[in-house]
């Protein structure tokens, strides 16, 4: 008897019998690693996976409206994917690929993202109530408009700065025209004058420091003022006009908060829905 | 991609959900004129901005391929708001001045009409099957394809796509929900939205694409319908649409070929569209309704060719791949087409005819335009977000191959690479206010120029009295307008014995890389042939020019790995006068001015950075961007 269980042809069939009864009986494993099953919830998945696009009030009646043909069609391509699938995950090549890895997670973020959007539903009191509290979003820059001439810093001997004072000091020269502006100064990269321009812009051709005091010139003055110094040298403004930083009245950028409010909320929803995943899991962290 | 009409249909493969967007409305009450006190104008012309050749969900190619951004996101985004595309939040870094969606006039809007069953096209009980299955995901809207494609094969298309009665109905209400949202983002003064679509002839696969643009407002556009290249490739008969509107309404419309490159030999021929030898009545149509060429843009730079210009050691910018056969690879290139295909060869080739005719046909001015796929108007080497909708957020898509090529290619060895799409290019115009009137107007006088994506400031005047003190002083501008005239322009014969002379003054795209070097390429004509020299004229640093004219390179300061470069060489502003040294007053010359940024990376080079991508071998790291300005024409007398 001892014999007999020493015997290694025994210890084989014994683990073989093993194998057979695990993979013949036990039902959750072994159904559906071989059990396809097509119903229309699973066809209403795949074809919206397909589309990227995630409606059932498009995707419900349009594959509801397929004859059998087209029915037998959609199936018979499922049934490839899922069977290829299957056989690749068998093969275990789903496991250490961080393509696969990724892709799935941007899959899982793409169907989050687009969870119930037609199911919000923004009423003009909560989309006010968003404007109001986002406010500083919707900020239009500051515009300006101006004549300026310029005195380059590598100009001459006597110092950009110097040569603006002297200029200033000139008869007749404080209450010069925009047009009359022109022949005087050095030549400048850009423009001579700058019709309602916004501070950004301002800021990409002079620096940052230029307009900074562009602001606290006095606007619609006759006079020029300056010098003010910007990256390239030393400029005297004519500053006809200032519009201060403002915020558009809510009625004329609704389409824009309204779709930065949906976003907001799909965001928000994501962010929760992805915790509450989190909090299913054990996170142990060894590092 | 571009196909007649009957192969757009067969084309298109649907994908994703219904978003339509039009706005019910019955009439534009508002029309906004060339009088606007707000506006006001710059007798020395300012400098704006633009893009006039932007595709949207509306153009069959651009939907297939995911395009869901309507042309209302696409002026939206171009003005610098926010939008969403791909999952992306993103938003255009600096707005632009000007913008035309120029949408494939074959099949426009259609591809949203099917999905969102209009009525007149439910008629039809296969269009309905069609619209249904369009509807059922992408399995059955690529059966839809497929089975689009057999019905083209033999014949049996819907033919109530071929029913005036019906499709004018039907091209009316897109052109109209079309014309109406241009006129809604109108903003004279700030942001001007010119109507426009494309005519995408294509025979053979040869591109022969134009960019219509109107002048006028709603009232005027709604009297006529965008022109399907459809039942003619021949452009003689777009300019015969082109005279019928004008007639009609008292409007201004204008057309702007591109890719050349594309063409197979076919855009700069010396014969008409049949073949027969070129008359002075088809050289006066080219020119009157042609004044302008989109000389760069995603699918390669047309500007010049190696083969063409050998002694250009800058010719030849972006041309890999695309100079290797038609639009859809159906075709190779044979080398002895290239001389047909790009604008510096036309450009010469059109002195040429002039001589013989009296008429030049290749009078033409050069801008750049993106003819991005996906409303997306970005042309910076670090913001690229590529021909199609697909490319917008794909970590992979420079690795990829071009889809267009490897389904059409006559040549298995012969497939392009999305890798070879170029990020450029803008247009540039030099106009005396942001309004349509005076754009459209700076357009059709040529005042404009063409960068492959930075917004380089260009100023360039021809004249005969130009002193070397002139471009020094403030006020150059000015005196440039008083002594001379500006790009687009003809230099009238000056005295017997006097040179022209060309005042340029070139500054750095504020927000990017300093400038290597302005030359002036000259064209000319003598005994029946063409010839072109190339002219440093103003660069950086302390180089000197060689015996040769050639001047050493600028360098380089492009560290790939992290796609970055400096500031440290090149010159932030380039500006000289020069005089023509060669100069011979009986012959028929042209002159424009080509300017340099110093090496930047790639847009390739940004992607490989950002996502560790390891790219091929022949992918260049480094780019030197650049500005085509119009030319100035001399003529003896």
């Amino acid at each position: 008897m001892r014999q007999i269980i020493r015997e290694p042809l025994l210890h084989f069939l014994l683990a073989g019998f093993l194998v057979f009864v695990y993979y013949r009986y036990w039902p959750s494993n072994s159904k559906d690693d071989r059990t396809i099953v097509i119903d229309r919830k699973s066809m209403l998945d795949y074809v919206q996976f397909q589309s990227r696009a995630f409606n059932e009030d498009i995707f419900g009646p349009g594959i509801d409206q397929l004859d059998e043909v087209e029915k037998q069609r959609l199936v018979n391509q499922y049934v490839r994917d899922e069977v290829l699938y299957r056989e690749a995950v068998r093969l275990g090549l789903d496991q250490h690929d961080e393509i696969i890895r990724r892709r799935i997670i941007q899959k899982m973020e793409f169907i989050l993202d687009d969870m119930k959007e037609s199911e919000l539903y923004i009423d003009e009191d909560s989309l006010s109530v968003y404007f109001d509290l986002n406010r500083h979003r919707y900020t239009r820059d500051a515009r300006y408009t101006f004549a300026h001439i310029f005195f380059d810093n590598d100009g001459t001997d006597l110092s950009a700065y110097d040569r603006a004072i002297s200029f200033m000091e000139e008869p007749g020269h404080t209450n010069l025209s925009a047009a009359e502006s022109l022949k005087y100064g050095d030549r400048f990269l850009y423009h001579r004058n700058y019709a309602d321009k916004s501070r950004s812009f301002i800021e990409s051709q002079f620096g940052a420091s230029f307009a900074l005091q562009l602001e606290s010139l006095m606007a619609e003055a006759e006079t020029w003022q300056g010098p003010v110094a910007s990256d390239h040298g030393q400029h005297l403004i004519l500053l006809k006009e200032n519009k201060a930083e403002s915020i558009p009245p809510f009625d004329e950028i609704k389409e824009v908060v309204s779709s930065d409010y949906i976003w907001d909320v799909k965001r928000r929803k994501q962010k929760k829905y992805i915790l509450d995943l989190i909090k299913e899991y054990d996170i142990r962290v060894h590092w | 991609m571009r196909f007649p009409l009957s192969i757009w249909i067969l084309m298109l493969v649907f994908m994703g959900c219904n978003k339509s967007k039009s706005p019910s409305h019955e009439k534009v009450t508002e029309q906004k004129g060339s009088e606007n006190p707000t506006v006001h104008d710059n007798p020395n012309k300012s400098l704006y901005w633009g893009d006039t050749h932007l595709h949207t969900t509306n153009s069959p190619d651009a939907f297939s391929f995911g395009a869901r951004l309507t042309p209302d996101e696409a002026y939206r985004f171009a003005k610098g708001e926010t939008i969403e595309s791909e999952g992306l939040m993103i938003q255009l870094n600096r707005p632009l001045d000007f913008l035309v969606v120029a949408d494939h006039a074959e099949g426009l809007g259609l591809a949203n009409e099917v999905m969102a069953r209009n009525e007149l096209l439910m008629k039809d009980p296969l269009l309905q099957e069609w619209a249904k299955r369009l509807n059922a995901g992408a399995t059955e809207s690529s059966a839809v394809g497929r089975e689009l494609i057999n019905s083209f094969a033999t014949g049996d298309l819907p033919e109530i796509l071929f029913d005036r009665r019906v499709m004018d109905k039907v091209v009316s209400k897109i052109w109209s929900d079309y014309l109406y949202t241009a006129e809604r983002h109108y903003q004279p003064g700030s942001f001007t939205t010119l109507a426009g679509y494309e005519w995408s002839s294509l025979p053979q696969g040869n591109n022969l694409h134009r960019v219509v643009v109107f002048r006028d407002g709603y009232d005027k556009t709604i009297q006529t319908l965008p022109l399907s290249s459809s039942l003619s490739s021949d452009p003689k008969d777009l300019w015969k649409a082109l005279q019928a509107y004008e007639d009609a309404t008292n409007g201004k419309v204008l057309a702007i070929p591109h890719n050349g490159n594309a063409s197979n030999g076919l855009m700069f021929t010396l014969t008409d569209f049949a073949g027969n030898p070129m008359t002075k009545a088809y050289a006066s149509l080219r020119s009157r309704w042609e004044p302008l060429v989109e000389t760069t843009q995603i699918k390669g730079d047309s500007e010049s060719h190696p083969f063409l210009s050998p002694n250009d050691e800058f010719a030849g910018y972006g041309i890999a791949g695309w100079d290797m056969g038609n639009l859809n690879l159906s075709a190779l290139k044979t080398k002895d087409m290239y001389q047909y295909e790009y604008s510096r060869e036309a450009l010469k080739n059109g002195l040429m005819i002039e001589d013989r005719l009296g008429v030049n046909p290749y009078r033409f001015g050069l801008i750049g335009s993106t003819d991005s796929h996906t409303a997306l108007a970005t042309a910076d080497r670090d913001n690229f977000t590529g021909k199609f909708t697909n490319m917008v957020n794909d970590a992979q898509r420079s690795l990829h191959s071009e889809e267009i090529g490897v389904a059409n290619s006559s040549e298995a060895s012969s497939i392009r690479h999305n890798w070879q799409y170029l990020s450029s290019g803008y247009a540039a115009v030099w106009a005396e206010s942001n309004t349509r009137e005076a754009i459209w107007d700076a357009m059709q006088r040529k005042e404009v120029y063409g960068t492959t994506g930075p917004r380089i400031y260009l100023r360039f005047f021809g004249g005969w009295e130009f002193s070397s003190d002139d471009v020094k002083a403030p006020n150059y501008a000015q005196i440039g307008y008083q002594k001379g005239v500006p790009m687009g322009s003809d230099l009238l014969a000056g005295d017997e014995n006097e040179s022209p002379r060309f005042m340029l003054v070139a500054s750095k795209d504020p927000e990017g890389a300093n400038l290597d070097r302005i030359q002036i390429i000259k064209g000319w004509t003598q005994d029946g042939k063409t010839y072109e020299k190339i002219f440093n004229v103003a660069w950086s640093g302390q180089r000197k020019l060689g015996t040769d004219g050639k001047l050493p390179l600028v360098g380089n300061t492009v560290d790939a790995g992290s796609a970055t470069y400096k500031n440290t060489i090149g010159a932030e502003m380039l500006a000289t006068v020069w005089t023509d040294p060669e100069f011979e007053p009986s012959v028929r010359s042209f002159y424009y001015v080509r300017v340099l940024e110093i090496p930047t990376p790639r847009w390739t080079t940004y992607d490989a950075a950002r996502f560790k991508l390891e790219l091929p071998a022949d992918v260049p790291s480094t780019v030197q961007d650049r500005a085509y300005s119009s030319p100035i024409w001399y003529s003896p007398n």
